[in-house]
């Protein structure tokens, strides 16, 4: 006779590896509250990002030049679509060191990009994107869901 | 788990940075060119110096600007921004000037939206939708 008796998980076990992940998670991606942004522009939701119902995390981490213009970036995680967009968005950013205690060539900051389908909108056009900025690397790019137009073609 | 996960991480990282001399922000929030004064192609510049409290918490915000739309938007967009408390006496302000620009083309690196410098300087961009009424040609019948 097969067991059939499920084994739970308990509360305690999935808080203890939530906040076990959050310190390692820490650890590996060094704070970038040594820099905060002194130029940055908006971005809009893409397009087709909207279309596909496409949300999620996109963490990018970047290099700077001297004068703290963006030289290179790269994302770590996220849809391909999203990140793509954010490596353009980025290299229009500017930087200062807020924190001169920590050497300035070992430190890479890193953006969190948080991309947001909320609301409704009428047609694509009249889609609304905020573009949120938590300082010093919290963004948040919101906007509303255009609707999907089905069209059938009339059978001959 | 893994997104719950960053977003912690990154609102971690916004809570401890330590703001201790001079004002700074917290949060910029992004602003559309208001589509009412795109269709009337009314551009301009809109001051406003705003005077926070000692947990910077924006007390009032003294407005500067001709054209009433734009002050509005400008008005509006302010009051979602947060800034840190400053130092100086418990009491701090700051001026933020807008600039509203209609453009008919854009280079390759430069794009309609908003951009925003830590001088205090927001531009908020947009494409020409309507032509402007000087532009419009005159029927072909006119002067005949």
């Amino acid at each position: 006779m097969k067991d059939r008796t499920i084994k739970r998980t308990g509360p305690l076990n999935t808080i203890g590896q939530f906040v076990l992940a959050t310190l390692v998670l820490s650890a590996a991606l060094p704070c970038s509250e040594q820099w905060e942004p002194t130029e940055l522009a908006a971005l809009q939701y893409p397009p087709l990002a909207k279309q596909a119902r496409l949300t999620g995390i996109v963490v990018v981490r970047i290099e700077l030049e001297e004068d703290g213009s963006v030289a290179s970036a790269q994302a770590l995680t996220g849809h391909p679509l999203l990140a793509m967009e954010v490596h353009k968005n980025v290299l229009r950013w500017k930087f200062r060191q807020v924190s001169s205690d920590a050497p300035r060539t070992e430190q890479h900051p890193y953006l969190i990009y948080h991309f947001r389908l909320e609301g409704r909108c009428s047609h694509a056009a009249a889609c609304r994107t905020e573009f949120t900025v938590e300082y010093p690397n919290y963004v948040v790019v919101k906007s509303e869901i255009p609707p999907i137009h089905i069209h059938y073609a009339r059978p001959q | 788990m893994t997104i719950q996960l960053l977003i912690l991480t990154g609102l971690a990282c916004s809570s401890t940075t330590a703001y201790a001399e001079s004002l700074r922000l917290l949060r910029v929030v992004s602003l559309e060119y208001p589509q009412a004064a795109l269709v009337q192609n009314i551009e301009g510049d809109v001051e406003l110096t705003v005077y926070l409290d000692q947990r910077g918490d924006i007390d009032w915000v003294q407005p500067s600007g001709t054209e009433s739309i734009l002050l509005d938007a400008a008005f509006r967009n302010i009051h979602l921004w947060r800034f840190a408390p400053g130092s100086i006496d418990g009491k701090a302000s700051v001026t933020i000037k807008y600039h509203f620009r209609i453009r008919d083309q854009f280079s390759d690196d430069d794009s309609p939206g908003f951009r925003f410098s830590v001088s205090g300087e927001v531009q908020v961009l947009a494409r020409r939708t309507h032509p402007k009424t000087e532009d419009k040609k005159p029927p072909a019948s006119a002067g005949r």
